[in-house]
């Protein structure tokens, strides 16, 4: 990437010096560096005896994952900020922000364990090596798994990491294993992996608030911004989400009862066909776009009548202004010849090869797609169809609009 | 604070990712400009180290919709997420309009996350600001990577407050959820403004009858 800097001097890359973004002329002092945190870190050492030791416990098994995901049931509600106004009538609702509350330290729950069991072999590699005497792992009985509390460990997950006195573990390890003198001065505290700690809670005690509202947005307010193109085909290894869904539509259960909210009107053809959920107004480009990605075709035009283009594109070796063109004439002369047996053609399906073009009518409008012949199922075909009239509906309505 | 310059019936946003270093906050912005048309956008500007970090910030002007005759123009910028850089952090979070915290999913990363929040917070508050004011958005990235906690859990760590704002999973690289988040953002702070005009409009409406009352 060439870096430029169109509005601001050239300068050294320099923290201090940095020359301020265009809203920020002040520069205040920089703060003092956070004093380091002590001892609360361990470099794990893998010495000989945590080798040792390591292989005494190596047929312990990581333990099974509960799953990982869970479902909130979020509480729909909005809250209203009221603000000050001179006008007599009410104002409107403000919209609701975040408020910041400490995060609330956990309590153990009725179906909360008292302890997790941890594999040993997992944290062993953790454990500082002095703690150890030396050669005293041969031929050792070694625990399998350490048990934490869950009274120690609940009110650290909203900091996001468990620390366990050293001690804790090694209260664990038969006696004679360990060099009381180096344990028993020792302060020390040892991380232990989320990963390890997380999945073996139930989920209920990382639940959120039952007050907690959600955060205002107005569906009235058009979507800002769209992408010129689809992303890149490559699956996401998490394919269960879906673009443009906020975690927290994930999270929530299908049959929420939403009180005092009016029922969402029915979505159109178009929109249940795209996958597009919240009802808004499509515009053309968009849908071409939407159609593309959904039916994963090359290409996507949308014509007019007299075959000029008004949205979508084709792959780039292709002329998208004469296939247009093309659609406007083959139905010119499908008709001509189709008005003495009283046919109306709908559908053109033409091979060229390496790709297939397939021509929708309907009103007057062509929708051309451009797609490989494994695209075409009894899916493609039908909601095919749909979609053309929908699509012409829909330039005739933007049309009358604009 | 967002700057409107009514002579040319405009208005300007600005909105800031922030997050730990390395979390994806520069990727969402070049994907972003990857996407959107050249006639409604500017140019990226981003100053990275050798290292490819980013070293002062990005910054990426957006021209949008028309609102109430306004038209709208978004500057996003990124911090430096690196935590020697608190005084650019700083700087670049001066007169920010809305935020997009976009936080590692990564197991070993939550500390950090957690961490850049706490200091998105102090950072605001150094410039009266706070979170109860500033709309934001939770972004959870880096989830096509195979050590990621599970919602549930980033979801209490970063987003247990009265309010429960928007969060977005997503993988900037491949784009996946990159323009939900800009757009979630992008519509907070347009309702802002909306209701904001409208509250003004009213406003001067009354101030109009009182004096002829009088």
């Amino acid at each position: 990437m060439a870096f430029r800097f169109p509005f601001f001097k050239s300068k050294k890359p320099a923290e201090a010096p940095a020359s301020p973004p265009p809203a920020a002329p002040d520069v205040p002092p920089p703060p003092p560096p956070p004093a380091p945190e002590i001892a609360q870190k361990i470099v794990p050492r893998q010495g000989n005896l945590a080798a040792a030791l390591r292989a005494a416990t190596a047929t312990v098994g990581g333990g099974a994952s509960p799953a990982q995901s869970a479902i909130f049931k979020p509480k729909v509600s909005i809250v209203l900020k009221p603000e000050a106004s001179a006008a007599p009538a009410p104002p409107p609702p403000a919209p609701v922000m975040a408020e910041v509350v400490a995060a609330p330290e956990l309590s153990p729950l009725p179906d909360t364990p008292a302890t997790i069991e941890i594999p040993m072999a997992e944290i062993l590699h953790l454990l500082p090596e002095n703690v150890f005497k030396p050669g005293a792992a041969e031929g050792a009985s070694l625990p399998d798994m350490i048990s934490l509390s869950t009274s120690e460990i609940l009110p650290q997950l909203p900091k996001g990491r468990v620390q366990v006195p050293l001690g804790t573990i090694l209260a664990a390890f038969p006696p004679d294993l360990i060099d009381t003198s180096v344990a028993d001065s020792s302060n020390l505290k040892i991380k232990i992996p989320l990963h390890l700690i997380i999945p073996r809670l139930p989920e209920s005690v990382m639940s959120l608030p039952r007050d907690q509202v959600k955060q205002q947005v107005d569906a009235s307010i058009e979507v800002p911004f769209s992408e010129r193109r689809a992303r890149p085909a490559t699956p996401p290894a998490t394919p269960d989400v879906p673009k443009g869904t906020s975690v927290e539509e994930l999270l929530a259960p299908a049959a929420v009862p939403v009180p005092d909210t009016p029922p969402a009107p029915p979505l159109s053809p178009l929109h249940e066909i795209l996958g597009i959920s919240d009802g808004r107004e499509l515009r053309i480009p968009e849908i071409a776009e939407q159609i593309r990605v959904r039916f994963n075709l090359l290409g996507v035009m949308i014509a007019t009548e007299d075959g000029l283009p008004m949205a979508g594109s084709l792959p780039s070796d292709l002329d998208s202004n004469a296939w247009c063109g093309l659609g406007h004439l083959l139905f010119q002369r499908f008709s001509k010849n189709g008005g003495a047996t009283r046919t109306e053609p709908r559908r053109c399906m033409l091979s060229f090869g390496t790709f297939w073009l397939t021509i929708w009518q309907d009103h007057g409008i062509y929708l051309l797609f451009v797609h490989q012949l494994e695209t075409v199922t009894a899916e493609f075909e039908q909601r095919g169809a749909v979609l053309a009239r929908e699509v012409a509906l829909q330039c005739q309505q933007q049309n009358k609009t604009s | 604070m967002s700057i409107i310059n009514y002579a040319n019936k405009e208005i300007q946003f600005k909105i800031v990712y922030y997050g730990p270093a390395v979390c994806g906050k520069t990727t969402n912005l070049a994907y972003i400009h990857s996407q959107v048309g050249p006639d409604n956008k500017g140019d990226l500007v981003s100053l990275a180290t050798a290292a490819d970090r980013t070293l002062f910030f990005d910054f990426l002007p957006l021209n949008a919709i028309a609102v109430k005759g306004f038209k709208t123009k978004f500057q996003l910028y990124t911090v430096p997420g690196q935590v020697i850089y608190d005084t650019t952090r700083q700087l670049v979070l001066r007169s920010v309009d809305g935020i997009v915290f976009v936080a590692d999913s990564q197991w070993e990363k939550m500390e950090e996350n957690l961490e850049s929040f706490k200091n998105l917070e102090d950072n605001l508050g150094k410039q009266n600001l706070n979170m109860e004011s500033l709309p934001y958005i939770l972004q959870y990235n880096k989830r096509d990577m195979p050590n990621i906690a599970p919602i549930t859990y980033l979801e209490y760590v970063l987003n247990n407050r009265k309010v429960r704002v928007q969060s977005f999973e997503a993988v900037a690289s491949t784009g996946q959820n990159v323009f939900a988040t800009l757009n979630a953002i992008s519509r907070l702070l347009l309702y802002k403004f909306t209701r904001e005009s409208d509250l003004a409009s009213k406003r001067s409406k009354t101030s109009v009858l009182m004096s002829t009352v009088k």
